[in-house]
């Protein structure tokens, strides 16, 4: 089990090294450095160009800038912001991590709340209309894009209605009363989740009802709330709780073109702006964040797998 | 199964139906399946006479002046973001341009490029798969290791990246073969994220008909090993490789819309569905209409190919189907 440990841990820091060499090269092949670019709006000289680069070091042989940016990685550090003067990139990012992740979580407590009552309803109720209704909402959750889900949600609400903003996003995260503004996007973004955990929790369900002992529990005389939830429910969760993992990772890695669309002050739309920007700190940040994630994730999963399935046995 | 139903069984020329006889049927019998299918295939006619079907040209302006300006009911109108009429099915854009050509030509450009984009994924997807579960150790390690760095690299954040590092020209050429390059170059930035999931795929299906005994008998009568692959290994593990391939084009027009949206799509003034989806939106409140058939076109693309990709799997692999 520890030799197990170790060896993901060391595996995932050689995946990220890998993923810091991918999106260093990346970046710097996108034409146009962060000063020639956001210079030209502003006519700057040519020798100013050239100075801010050497401030920043942007002129060294590019392998010499990998390997000072992979040692100020290793400390924590991600260089100061190009756009943003005078401020670190690891602030900037604390900032932006915030409202993202709290969309993230309203979204998956949405899928959560939803999807798995969803999904038992069906599997108890099993080819009645509520059984049909479901898989049809869920299907159409499911195959409409996210993006075209969040303009339908701004017609009706921000054209048609006029209850809300077009672009509610701005400012969330900053207060208390910005978070009902989260609710569409929330739901945008994890409408498809929610279709896809409240099918699985169907499946699941239907085949442990289908179990023998189920049959015994309910001649034992238990009542039907004690057989679905004790008997039932218990067992059926295990395919869910694999998969709250990579849903959650993918609500706070997903929400790029969200944020976007609502103009949410987040990582994803921070994302976005840093490439427009080549602002070369932020974007290796965002990656390396999201590659964690979905990392860290993957590994607690496989952590807890065993947990929940004695029948699987970490080798 | 009684031994009533067996004559049923028999196809037209007196044989039994082989693994896609049985699929064929089976994906008939899926009513969902079949109407995506039609679809599709509609789609796909509709993409191909682009030409002969759209009313206008796709790039021309229909600015009105004097007289024709003012309509019967005597509003005046430039031609600018006009609702739907007989003329301009689904009505006129910001630049007077004819939406119902531009979504028309946004369709062929959608989907010939998720086409583009099957091939290059089942190429590399199956080429490398096949190596890495038939060839050394090391290659097996090295291609999985890839793989896992892959499946670690956030999707959409490696498409911008690939998007932003390609620009819009290769060697200089701003077309290839009548294709915009930077349409051509964003699609192939879609499929690099795509492969490892066909890779894995196909090594997982060789090494479990590597040990089936119709790959021993064939070793037995001599055939060579990439014969053996070839032959007997590709053909059984094409299945799934399909079904993943079909998937594959909704991701792909998704990702091209979502990239659009945020101004790394295709250049303009290319009308691929994504770029008339970020356009339009901007004069929603002008006119909603504008916006809503180039989202209807891609939700029901979207909706189709998943439909019809969850019916081949469930026609491919029979053990999979649903209680």
């Amino acid at each position: 089990m520890t030799t197990y440990l170790i060896r993901r841990v060391l595996w995932t820091v050689v995946t990220l090294f890998f993923i810091s060499l991918i999106t260093f090269v990346l970046m710097h092949t996108v034409p146009g450095g962060p000063f020639e670019v956001r210079a030209g709006d502003r006519g700057a000289s040519e020798s100013f160009i050239r100075a801010a680069e050497s401030y920043y070091g942007l002129n060294d042989p590019i392998p010499e800038q990998f390997v000072r940016m992979l040692g100020n990685l290793l400390q924590g550090d991600l260089g100061l912001s190009f756009s943003q003067r005078g401020q670190r990139v690891t602030d900037l990012m604390l900032d932006k991590i915030k409202p993202s992740f709290i969309l993230g979580a309203m979204s998956f407590a949405m899928v959560v709340g939803l999807g798995v009552p969803l999904g038992i309803l069906a599997a108890v109720r099993r080819n009645t209309v509520w059984d049909y209704s479901a898989l049809g909402l869920t299907t159409l959750l499911a195959a409409i894009p996210h993006f075209v889900l969040a303009f339908i949600m701004l017609l009706v609400f921000a054209v048609g209605l006029g209850v809300v903003d077009v672009r509610l996003g701005k400012g969330f995260g900053d207060s208390l009363a910005s978070l009902p503004n989260g609710i569409l996007p929330a739901v945008a973004l994890g409408a498809p989740s929610m279709a896809l955990l409240s099918r699985i929790t169907r499946g699941a369900m239907v085949e442990i009802l289908d179990q023998d002992y189920m049959r015994t529990a309910r001649a034992k005389g238990l009542s039907s709330s004690a057989i679905y939830i004790r008997h039932g429910l218990r067992n059926a969760m295990i395919p869910v709780l694999t998969l709250l993992g990579p849903i959650f990772a993918g609500l706070i890695t997903g929400s790029i073109i969200i944020e976007s669309i609502f103009g949410l002050p987040g990582i994803g739309a921070a994302f976005v702006t840093s490439i427009h920007q080549r602002d070369y700190g932020m974007i290796m940040g965002t990656t390396l964040f999201y590659a964690v994630i979905i990392m860290t994730v993957n590994l607690i999963v496989d952590l807890i797998y065993p947990l929940v399935d004695p029948r699987v046995r970490v080798t | 199964m009684a031994a009533t139903d067996a004559p049923a069984l028999r196809s037209a020329r007196g044989g039994y139906p082989g693994f896609w006889g049985m699929a064929w049927r089976r994906m008939r019998r899926n009513r969902p399946a079949t109407v995506a299918g039609a679809i599709i295939v509609a789609f796909v006619l509709f993409a191909i006479l682009a030409d002969v079907i759209a009313p206008h040209d796709p790039y021309q302006q229909f600015f009105k002046r004097g007289e024709a300006a003012v309509d019967s009911l005597g509003r005046i109108s430039n031609g600018k973001f006009e609702a739907p009429s007989l003329d301009h099915l689904f009505g006129t854009d910001e630049l007077a341009r004819d939406i119902f050509s531009r979504t028309l030509i946004g369709l062929r450009i959608s989907l010939g490029a998720a086409f583009f984009a099957i091939v290059v994924v089942t190429t590399i997807g199956v080429t490398l798969g096949l190596v890495s579960a038939a060839g050394p150790r090391w290659l097996d390690d090295l291609v999985m290791r890839g793989t896992d760095i892959a499946y670690a690299f956030p999707d959409l954040l490696f498409i911008i990246l690939l998007r932003a590092a390609f620009g819009d020209s290769l060697f200089g050429m701003r077309s290839i073969a009548g294709v915009d390059t930077g349409l051509l170059l964003l699609f192939l930035a879609i499929s690099l994220t795509a492969w490892p999931t066909v890779a894995r795929l196909v090594r997982g299906q060789v090494l479990s008909l590597r040990e089936t005994e119709f790959s021993t008998a064939a070793q037995a009568l001599g055939a060579s090993r990439s014969r053996i692959a070839v032959r007997h290994w590709l053909p059984n593990a094409a299945g799934p490789v399909i079904v993943e391939a079909t998937f594959l084009v909704p991701r792909a027009i998704f990702a091209e819309a979502a990239l659009s949206f945020i101004g790394l799509g295709p250049p303009p003034p290319t009308p691929s569905l994504g770029l008339l989806i970020s356009s339009h939106y901007s004069f929603v409140t002008v006119q909603w209409t504008a916006l809503a058939f180039p989202v209807a076109v891609l939700s029901v693309l979207f909706v189709v190919f998943q439909f019809f990709g969850d019916g081949l799997r469930d026609a491919l692999d029979p053990r999979s189907s649903r209680a």
